[in-house]
């Protein structure tokens, strides 16, 4: 799983080597390229601030205040990673800093909501669907959407999403199997509840 | 650790969970935070004809405010940006602007829902959005073009609106409505 990982960042900066003129020109102050570089990532960072936050209003002021920490803090940008991973993890530390002050807890757990496990067997008879999925991330509580997002949308891993959240490696992990259980659980409610209706 | 079913089908469709797009105005807001207006020069060599006409267009943006009420056109992302850079376009796409916005608030108050409206407005704000995005990514040498495309599209849908809205405020009024030319069959 790391080593398709590795080649999902490798393709990644391939792809946006094609971005290193693009960045050049929104140091010079250059409003257009800085525009063009806001077209090119705002629509997926605006998901991610919703999938952290939850809410439309929030997620715009965390996307703004990223993007114009993003173009004053260009120059600081020293090209270890990806420009989109980059302003990513800029988009990701406002969204944790965010939710920091609102005082949401972030090792909430809610195992008692955690009626059974369901295993592979049960999920081949689920249908997956997308709109399924993100509605019922939405449904998650704020600690395990958190954690559920950062690992399998954001393609963080549990080293990375420690450090993101400040919490173990070994919280991060287990966070992850509660929220990704807690998912099954409701996509598996969800298809009961629509097939005896 | 291998992937289960879910997640391996969240990796497959991952783009497709990026349905949600940002308010178009996200942009200036931006832009206007990390580009300020430098402040102007010292009050001590403002003219009293500079003074008078700031008088004058302030008083003209208050009448303006108090004219329209409708939401701000929403489709105005780089309008700033342009509007620095080609001065007169300012005042133009303020013009235009203004005049949509009062005739998609008559056409909302008049309480008409003809899709064929909605759809060719709809395309001519796409249009507009692609030539925002032209100018974005050409040279000085391509501006004027871009900005006078802006232009025409902004006086087409204005047009078509006007057109549109004196005809269903006409039926109103006399009970009949013709349709206006560019949806005849």
């Amino acid at each position: 799983m790391a080593a398709e990982r590795l080649n999902k960042k490798k393709s990644a900066a391939m792809s946006e080597n094609t971005h290193t003129a693009l960045v050049k020109d929104c140091l010079t102050g250059n409003r257009k390229a800085q525009y063009r570089l806001y077209r090119l990532y705002s629509k997926a960072m605006f998901n991610t601030c919703l999938r952290m936050l939850k809410n439309r209003e929030d997620a715009e002021d965390v996307l703004q205040n990223s993007f114009v920490d993003v173009f004053t803090k260009l120059h600081m940008f020293r090209g270890d990673s990806t420009i989109g991973a980059w302003i990513k993890r800029i988009v990701i530390n406002n969204c944790i800093n965010f939710i920091k002050k609102r005082k949401i807890l972030l090792t909430e757990l809610d195992t008692n909501r955690i009626k059974s496990i369901p295993d592979e067997t049960h999920l081949d008879k689920l249908d997956l669907d997308m709109k399924k999925i993100n509605d019922a991330i939405y449904q998650l509580p704020d600690g395990y959407r958190v954690v559920f997002s950062l690992y399998a949308l954001e393609g963080y891993d549990h080293l990375e999403i420690s450090e993101i959240i400040g919490t173990t490696v070994s919280t991060s992990k287990s966070q992850y199997s509660r929220a990704k259980k807690r998912l099954k659980e409701i996509l598996i409610d969800r298809q009961n509840l629509a097939q005896n209706s | 650790m291998s992937k289960d079913k879910l997640e391996q089908f969240i990796d497959t469709n991952r783009e497709e969970f990026d349905i949600e797009l940002p308010s178009l105005n996200l942009w200036d807001k931006i832009d206007k935070t990390v580009h300020p207006k430098p402040k102007k020069g010292s009050w001590q060599i403002a003219t009293k004809a500079v003074a008078g006409l700031a008088l004058f267009i302030i008083a003209g943006l208050l009448v303006y405010s108090n004219m329209d009420n409708s939401p701000k056109n929403i489709n105005q992302a780089p309008i700033a940006l342009i509007s620095e850079e080609n001065p007169e376009f300012s005042e133009i796409a303020e013009f235009y602007s203004s005049k949509i916005n009062k005739n998609m608030s008559r056409l909302a108050a008049i309480g008409h829902h003809d899709p064929d409206i909605y759809r060719e407005i709809n395309q001519m704000e796409s249009y507009f959005d692609t030539l925002k995005m032209d100018w974005t990514k050409n040279t000085h040498k391509s501006d004027e073009q871009l900005v006078n495309a802006m232009i025409e599209n902004y006086r087409s849908r204005s047009m078509l609106l006007e057109d549109v809205v004196r005809r269903l405020e006409r039926k109103n009024n006399n009970g009949t409505v013709a349709r206006p030319a560019l949806f005849k069959h």
